[in-house]
């Protein structure tokens, strides 16, 4: 009897697995990415070695998002060909006030002035950070269409009729100074696009396009070929 | 006993209100705020600080129509920004509590103040950031009593309301973290620049000659 009732159980988990599955598989949006790279000197880095990817921040509108820095600085410090990436919060309160908005080199010339202090040459050599990955870049929602109307029917249930659909664009670019050289060794891009769409009939059923996951995962993907070749 | 269709209908009204009372902007909160020691080298002075006590116990207030009420209570961040920085910028540094106290051995009396304090949100600017200005006020005296420099310190912070969850106390999340990032602001400000106000530079100047 318990036999029966767990093998019972096994199937009905197994059911909602794949019914999970494909509700997931069936509400994402298809999802086109672009890669490109220019390589300006050559790379590698060693064992004890770690990268800071940080965002732009100096823009007064427009700065690239907290969450897109964390989910590339994740993905390319875990999996294959992991790197070690210093968490970007770290990264500026080590070397505060050197990397605030204000304050942080632009300009390739501008992190040779900053590295040329003894003080901060030092704070460098203990975190052991090799290269800064500089990220900028945004996602955007363009073309949205259609209407979408929800409300509560007789009996008190809601209720949703309509069309919505929109683009989402993600622009990305990764520019990556080597510290110990000063030198710029080159500039990755990743361009995400995909149409999401939310059609309803009583209840909406959204076909969301994740283009800004697309173009972290490709984007750190990159990051990760480019310093290791 | 309760049908299907009325604990539906009673989840809804729930679900309905749930998302009002999430959706709205209010925020009140306190600003616990640590800051970084400012990796620079110390300029060859003795600096004693006085911080009056609006500065020590500075809130912020403000309804602002149709978007709610808003309250930084920022107690101890204004103190805890200027001594961290003063302690890295200075050779010596020492707090005093009055004018009177200040030691003979020290080369000069800072003493900072909010002057004021402005927030911004999206909802006012169209935009997508939740932003915070501060505007100090420095004032700094030799130890005879006369004044060198008085100068304003402008100091600002975002925070992009699309970091944060939106069915949750964003606002204050938000609001937070702008505030936090103008205090860090005024830091980076205060560490780059004080040297570099004219008067300032030439009076450190003359210090440096008479102790040479």
């Amino acid at each position: 009897m318990d036999r029966w009732h767990s093998r019972e159980l096994l199937m009905m988990h197994k059911a909602l697995m794949a019914f999970t599955i494909t509700a997931v598989l069936a509400t994402t949006g298809c999802v086109s990415s672009t890669i490109q790279q220019v390589r300006q000197g050559e790379t590698g880095i060693l064992g004890h070695e770690t990268i800071a990817i940080l965002g732009r921040r100096h823009k007064n509108r427009a700065e690239t998002r907290h969450k897109f820095v964390e989910c590339v600085s994740n993905r390319t410090s875990s999996g294959s060909n992991a790197i070690s990436v210093i968490g970007d919060k770290a990264f500026l309160d080590s070397l505060f006030p050197w990397f605030e908005p204000r304050t942080a080199p632009l300009e390739l010339n501008e992190l040779g002035r900053l590295v040329a202090r003894p003080e901060i040459a030092q704070r460098i050599k203990e975190i052991g950070v090799r290269y800064i990955v500089w990220i900028e870049g945004t996602t955007e929602r363009r073309d949205q269409s259609g209407t979408l109307q929800c409300a509560v029917a007789s009996g008190g249930l809601p209720a949703c009729f309509g069309f919505l659909s929109w683009e989402g664009a993600s622009d990305y670019e990764a520019t990556i100074w080597d510290i110990s050289n000063q030198i710029n060794v080159g500039k990755l891009s990743s361009e995400a696009r995909g149409v999401s769409f939310v059609p309803a009939v009583i209840v909406p059923l959204p076909f969301i396009a994740r283009v800004q996951a697309s173009a972290c995962n490709t984007l750190a993907d990159q990051i990760k070929n480019f310093i290791t070749d | 006993m309760y049908s299907t269709i009325s604990i539906a209908r009673h989840g809804v009204v729930f679900v309905v209100l749930l998302l009002l009372t999430a959706c709205g902007t209010s925020a009140k909160f306190r600003l616990d705020f640590t800051v970084p020691k400012p990796v620079i080298s110390p300029l060859p002075i003795y600096i004693a600080t006085y911080f009056p006590p609006q500065l020590e116990t500075h809130i912020y207030e403000e309804k602002i129509e149709n978007l709610g009420d808003f309250r930084i209570d920022m107690t101890g961040a204004h103190k805890v920004l200027f001594s961290t920085v003063f302690d890295s910028l200075f050779e010596r540094y020492i707090e005093v509590e009055n004018f009177q106290d200040v030691p003979s051995d020290m080369h000069g009396i800072i003493s900072p103040s909010v002057q004021e304090v402005q927030i911004t949100l999206p909802q006012q600017t169209r935009s997508d950031y939740y932003e915070v200005w501060i505007r100090y006020q420095l004032q700094l005296w030799d130890t005879s009593g006369q004044l060198i420099h008085s100068w304003p310190l402008a100091a600002y912070g975002k925070a992009n309301k699309n970091n944060y969850p939106t069915l949750s106390r964003a606002s204050a999340a938000a609001l937070h973290d702008a505030a936090e990032f103008a205090l860090r602001d005024a830091a980076a400000s205060m560490s780059f620049y004080f040297a570099k106000e004219p008067q300032v530079q030439s009076w450190i100047d003359g210090i440096v000659e008479s102790s040479s």
